[in-house]
Order: C-alpha cells, then structure tokens, then sequence
C-alpha cells in the first residue's frame, strides 16, 4: 500500500512547481506568565483581572492577544464533554466583570505574532459561583427561636440571615443541624432534569427540614418531597459521607448515593427507603472517613448504629458492648483521627466510660472497646463536646462557661485558654473544623462562638497541640444564637475529600 | 506517516472524483431493528384482559432501494427453530391469510412498515412459551432482502414471562433473579404489570448497553425494592411456610 502512494506521489510530482520562500528568519519564542492556574469568582461580583507578563524578543507592537473562554454544552450540574468557544477579549490584560452562570469554565490566553504568524496561548480555570457557594455556614438561632444561616465568605464578609433572606422568612423551630450535602441529586426547576449540586441539609428541632441548593439556594427539598414515602420521624442529621449524602433520623438512616458512585444515570433526588429495619436515634453521632458512613446513637433501644457506604445500618456490639446489655445513655460521639470514633456513656448505675469505637481501614465492621472509666466531674456534666478531629487526641468541652479539654491519652481534665475570648459571654459552640482540597484554601481551626443580647461572635484559631493560639485567624459577629458552622467548597469532590483514608472534610 | 501519505494522495487525487450513481440494485427489504435487542420480542396474554381471544405484536420493516409510487407487498414466513415452535392457525394466523393480505404492504412513497402478528389464546400456551421465527420472504417486489436483518424472534405465551430487561446486565438487576413466583406476588401485591414496557418505560432499565434510559432513577428502584421486602415480609409473617418458587427456593428480594 505505502509503495503505491509513494509512486502516486511520484508520478504526480511533476505537476507540482516549488514556489517555497527559503529565506529563513529566526522564530522566537512567546512565553505567557502571570496567568495564575485557577481563578475562583463571584457572578455579578467579581471582576477576572490578569495582566499577563509576555516574556518574547518580538516587539510589542507585533503582537496581538485574544481570550477566549470555553463553556460545558451541559449546565451548571451536568457534566457534558463537549464544548462551545468564544472570544471575549482581544487585549493583553483583562478585567472581565463576571457574568457567567456558576460553573467551570477554561480560559485561554492567546498570543501571536502578526508579522510571522507564530503563536502560542496559556490555559487557566475559572470557577464561577455565587455569594452562596463557598465559605462558612453559620447554623444560628434566631431572636424569637427560629433557624436561619449567615455566610462568612472567604473574604470576610457576613452575608447575614441568607433563608430570611432568599425564601423570605427563617425555617420554624430552633436549630438542630446543619448538613452539607454534596453533589446531592435534584431536579432543576428551570429545565427539570435531573441534576446535581452542592446543597446545605437544614434540620430544626420543629422537624422542619430543608435542602438548598447552595448556588442559588433554591429550596430543592422539604421533608414531604425528599422521600418517595414521608416518614413519621424526628429528623437529626445530614451529613456527607464517602459514597453519599445521608439523612438520619428517628426512622432509619436514609442513604443517597452520589453522583458518580456506584450509580447508573440520575436519580431525582430522593431518598428510598432505609435498607435496614433498623430505627431510633438520637443527636449523638459522628463520622470518621475510614468507617465509610456515619455511627450514631439510638436512645430509644440503647444502641450504636453503623451505616456502612451502601447504606445498611446495624447495631454494633462487642465483647466490651454487649447487645443487649446494661442500659447506658450515650452523652458524646466524636471522631478522632482516620479510624476511631470516642464514646461518653453513662450506665443505669451512674458510672461514666469512655469507649473507643475503630475501625481498620478497609477491614470489616467497627469495633467498639471500653477504654477508660470517666470519674464524674467537668467532662462528664459538660454542656458542649467536641473532639480535636486531626491532631491531638483531646476533648473539648465547655463546664460551667469555660473551655477544657480532655486528654483521653491521660484520662485528665484540663483548662483551655482562648485568647481574646470575651469571658462574659456565654459559649454555645465548638469544633475542631477542617478542610483538605487541592485548590480550596486547606484550614484546620479550632471554632468557638459565644453569645450575649441576641448577638454571637464567632472566632476559629490556629492550633499547637490541638489548643487556639494567637490571634483569631477568621472572626466575625452577627445577630442570634450560633448552633454549629459548616464550610462549603463548591470544588469538593467525594474521591478527594470524603474517600477512606483521605482526611474528611467538613 | 502512512495517514500523511493517504492524506497528500487523496488531495492531489481529488480531481479524479466521478459523478456517483444513483443505487439501482433493486429493491429490497429488511427488518428494522432500533437496538440490537430488536431481534427479539416477547408477550403474554397475561397482561392483557382474560376474556381475550387473540391480540398483535407489531413488527417494524424498512425497505432498501428508492421509494415506489404505489403500495408493495411484503411477505412473511415462519422459519423453523425446532424447539417449541407456534403452530399457524393454532398460536397464530398464519402471514399468508388472507384476512392480513392487506396488512402486509409498504404503502406507495414511504420506506417503512409496521405489519401485524395476530397471535392467538390457545390453551397450550398456559403451560408453554412457543416461537414463532419471523423471516422475510424474498418476493417480486422485494428480490432483496438484508440476511443479517432478516428474522424477528416472537416468544409468547398466555403465562408470566420474565421481562426481557429484568436482568439484563450484571450492572443492573435490582429485584434478583427472577422467578414466576415472584413475578406474579410483585404484580399482586404493587398492581402494576411488571412487564417490558414497565421496566423500559417506568423503571428504565433496557436490556441494551447501558442497560438504562433517561428514566432510570436508582432511587426509585431502591425504593420499590424496599416495599417489595416489606410486602413480603408481611405477606411471609401470616403464612407457615415463606412464599416458595416451584423448585422451593424462598422468594427474596
């Protein structure tokens, strides 16, 4: 085959007369610099400003540089791999006011050489979301005992009251969690296809619940239409876990699994029912990665509860958690570290134990051991609790409105100091909060919110061992009662950021 | 190198291109298959209401060559599979009645066709599934026929068949293996039919690859397997014996 082309090629070589220019020039390089990889923008806030560095030995006024901007054929939330082109810009620099819809798009910066036609062009993204789709979630109670959020941004800014604000009055009832759901499925009022997004879970102690699409906090859910058959139930928690989003509550543990895993198509959102015929609950839970899915208490059968990544809850039990066994009453559950999950109980005799619930990473079910008895004291009448989630294996507790903490290591009750905390406010909240994403800003606080006449403050700290130091690094105060704070990153993925054996984020 | 040298050749040869003629082969039929899966299709009396005697499974044709100006005789035969296979007269009418005579034509200007399969309620279809090979027969309007679409395989019965798409892929079956017991409690108990057109049109799930339609939710399927458990499990609760297949495996979801 390859020898008849080649004769073709000969045969009609005689037709070809050569009009080549052999007069060479020297072709210098164009190389584009300060385009930063990733830039992350508000729609109708920011402004896209890059004033790229040209580093060439053409003359400036050779040169001529166009932007052109690719955008998925899907929207916002379905993925597509095909794309349409445009050109937005034909200067050097840019300073864009964006418009976009909030999504990812690529951005290329050409440039060329007019005289010889030599060009080249680097690539950025451009992550486009709203007020609403990245910072700190503040979960409050409002004046006259409502639920409503207020969203510290990344730059500091306290956008104040966001339900009131986008749905026209707070959720009823006094806040009893918050939940950012990932990559949650729902149907897309504008189009109704089935889509996916980032969403925030609200829970308030009327058993009022609500899913919001974060990006535009269209109220995707409210508990008559997240189920294919409404429960009777008391809702306690969402939560993200590896494979997908969950909801706990006095009717089982409802599984939703995430776009991407494991799962063929769409879905539009809803949950089916429990897989388990397992019931009860309680506000005792947490979530370490490598247990794959959520572990909560059940106060009405006195029992821990495992969802494992499919979705099937059962009852943990042990040798040293015998089930049935004594009656206990479970006071705290708090991760620590990839693997293990810390217990407070009190049994029917009044004696305190701390227990130990862990897990081997890809190992079967977790197991729960009796670690220490807790003499009574601070730790055990604490008002709040919260475990150092990452680095230090203590507990956070707050009695009689100050800070300590408990070295499990040590079995000891210690007194934290929290510099520049108002000491005449009272304490409503802390957590060790983290986050671990490549291109969101990564951040492990410790979070502590105080309250006095119907204001909070709300500091999150550095830690050295575990423990604030310095200054406050994130700071902010508002009106109400904060319950809890969550952050939301619009570029959270399950394989980065929830997987096993990743640092869980939240 | 080589796409570069078929590339430079096609450019310069370019100018060589003729004028192409119109097809004039003949004309020819064949079966239209919209997926692969096509080649076979299933029915049941079961579904359909008790008292009736007979019913059509609809076969889709399309023809090769140009359009005629008047309408074209198709015929049909029954080929032979040697196992099962439906008697004419008995489990259908045959293709050459004349009662279907006019029913087997593409009409004058268009390509395709759909013609009628009149199968009947014979009782020999409660106790068996028969089949009926359809192939094109070649005839003087159509001397051609495509011999890799060319036969339609048609199994029915006045049972419960198993849906073609009830466990397509090993991706996705959510309601296990399938079983006539279990068949027939999921359409009792859920009144819904539980057929092809409910697993395409309501589940979603296709017995071609992917195996799922737009409107497949995995949810839903989750959530009807979650009342089928519970139905059983209530179903089970009042009896001695849990609900058995013939062979007495329990059913199960």
């Amino acid at each position: 085959m390859k020898k008849i082309l080649i004769l073709c090629l000969a045969a009609l070589a005689a037709c070809y007369e050569d009009k080549g220019n052999y007069t060479y020039a020297p072709v210098s390089d164009i190389v584009i610099e300060n385009v930063l990889p990733n830039y992350i923008l508000v729609t109708g806030v920011d402004t896209l400003r890059v004033a790229p560095k040209i580093v060439t030995s053409y003359p400036e006024a050779d040169l001529e540089y166009w932007w052109v901007i690719a955008r998925s054929t899907g929207s916002a939330n379905v993925v597509s791999d095909k794309f349409t082109y445009d050109t937005i810009h034909r200067q050097r620099d840019i300073a864009l006011p964006i418009a976009e819809a909030p999504g990812n798009y690529t951005l290329y910066c050409h440039a060329k050489n007019r005289v010889n036609a030599y060009q080249t062009f680097v690539k950025t993204t451009l992550e486009v979301g709203t007020l609403y789709n990245r910072g700190h979630y503040i979960l409050k109670e409002t004046a006259d005992g409502n639920t409503d959020l207020d969203l510290l941004t990344e730059d500091g800014l306290l956008v104040p009251d966001v339900i009131n604000t986008t749905q026209g009055a707070p959720l009823p009832g006094a806040p009893r969690n918050l939940g950012i759901l990932y990559s949650k499925f729902l149907v897309d009022p504008d189009t109704r296809e089935k889509v996916h997004g980032h969403c925030l879970g609200v829970i308030t102690c009327d058993k009022e619940v609500a899913v919001y699409r974060a990006f535009d906090m269209y109220r995707a859910f409210d508990h008559r239409s997240l189920f294919y058959e409404e429960p009777d139930d008391i809702p306690y928690k969402f939560n993200s876990s590896a494979y997908g989003c969950d909801y706990l509550s006095s009717a089982g543990a409802y599984h939703e699994h995430v776009a991407g895993i494991l799962t063929a198509g769409s879905t539009a959102g809803k949950y089916a029912l429990p897989k388990t015929n397992v019931t009860g609950g309680s506000d005792c839970w947490a979530y370490s990665a490598n247990m794959w899915g959520p572990l909560y208490w059940d106060e009405t059968h006195h029992r821990l509860v495992y969802v494992n990544p499919n979705g099937l809850a059962y009852e943990l039990t042990s040798n040293d958690f015998p089930m049935p066994g004594p009656t206990r009453e479970c006071l705290f559950l708090g991760a620590y570290g990839l693997d293990y999950i810390y217990g407070l109980f009190r049994d029917d005799a009044g004696n305190y134990s701390l227990y130990s619930v862990y897990i081997q990473y890809m190992r079967g079910s977790p197991v729960v051991r009796d670690i220490q008895p807790v003499a009574p004291g601070r730790f055990t009448a604490a008002t709040l609790r919260a475990t150092n989630e990452r680095t230090a294996n203590i507990i956070y507790f707050v009695h009689d409105n100050k800070l300590y903490y408990y070295d499990v290591a040590n079995a000891v009750e210690r007194e934290a100091s929290v510099p520049g905390l108002p000491d005449d406010e009272v304490i409503t909240h802390v957590a060790n909060r983290h986050f671990n994403y490549d291109s969101a800003p990564a951040f492990d606080y410790f979070s502590i919110a105080t309250y006095k006449n119907g204001h909070y403050k709300l500091f999150a700290y550095n830690m050295i061992g575990g423990l604030p130091t310095g200054a406050p690094v994130i700071s902010a105060s508002g009106v109400g009662r904060v319950k809890e704070v969550k952050y939301l990153a619009p570029n959270a993925a399950y394989m980065n950021n929830f997987f096993p054996g990743r640092n869980y984020s939240r | 190198m080589k796409t570069y040298h078929l590339f430079v050749a096609a450019l310069l040869l370019s100018s060589c291109e003729k004028e192409l003629e119109l097809y004039s082969a003949g004309a020819g039929l064949n079966f239209y298959y919209a997926a692969p899966g096509d080649t076979l299709a299933s029915y049941s009396f079961i579904y359909g209401s008790p008292t009736a005697v007979q019913d059509t499974v609809w076969l889709e044709l399309e023809t090769i060559g140009v359009p005629a100006d008047r309408d074209r005789p198709v015929t049909i035969e029954q080929a032979l599979t040697g196992s099962n296979d439906a008697q004419p007269g008995a489990h259908y009418i045959p293709f050459d009645d004349a009662s279907l005579r006019d029913a087997y034509v593409v009409t004058a200007g268009q390509t395709r066709a759909r013609v009628p399969v009149i199968v009947k309620r014979d009782a020999s279809l409660q106790t068996r599934q028969v089949t009926l090979l359809a192939r094109i027969k070649p005839n003087e309007e159509f001397p051609l026929v495509n011999p890799g679409r060319n036969r339609v395989k048609i199994l029915f019965s006045d049972q419960l068949e198993k849906p073609e798409s009830w466990n397509a892929s090993a991706y996705l079956f959510p309601f296990g293996a399938y079983g006539p017991v279990k068949h027939r409690f999921m359409i009792e108990q859920t009144g819904e039919k539980w057929d092809n057109d409910y697993f395409i049109n309501v589940l979603g799930i296709v017995k071609d690859n992917p195996y799922y339609n737009s409107n497949y939710d995995n949810a839903y399927c989750d959530y009807l397997l979650g009342v089928l458990r519970r139905l059983l499990e209530e179903y089970n609760a009042g009896r001695p014996e849990p609900l058995k297949e013939a062979d007495g495996t329990p059913v199960s979801f």
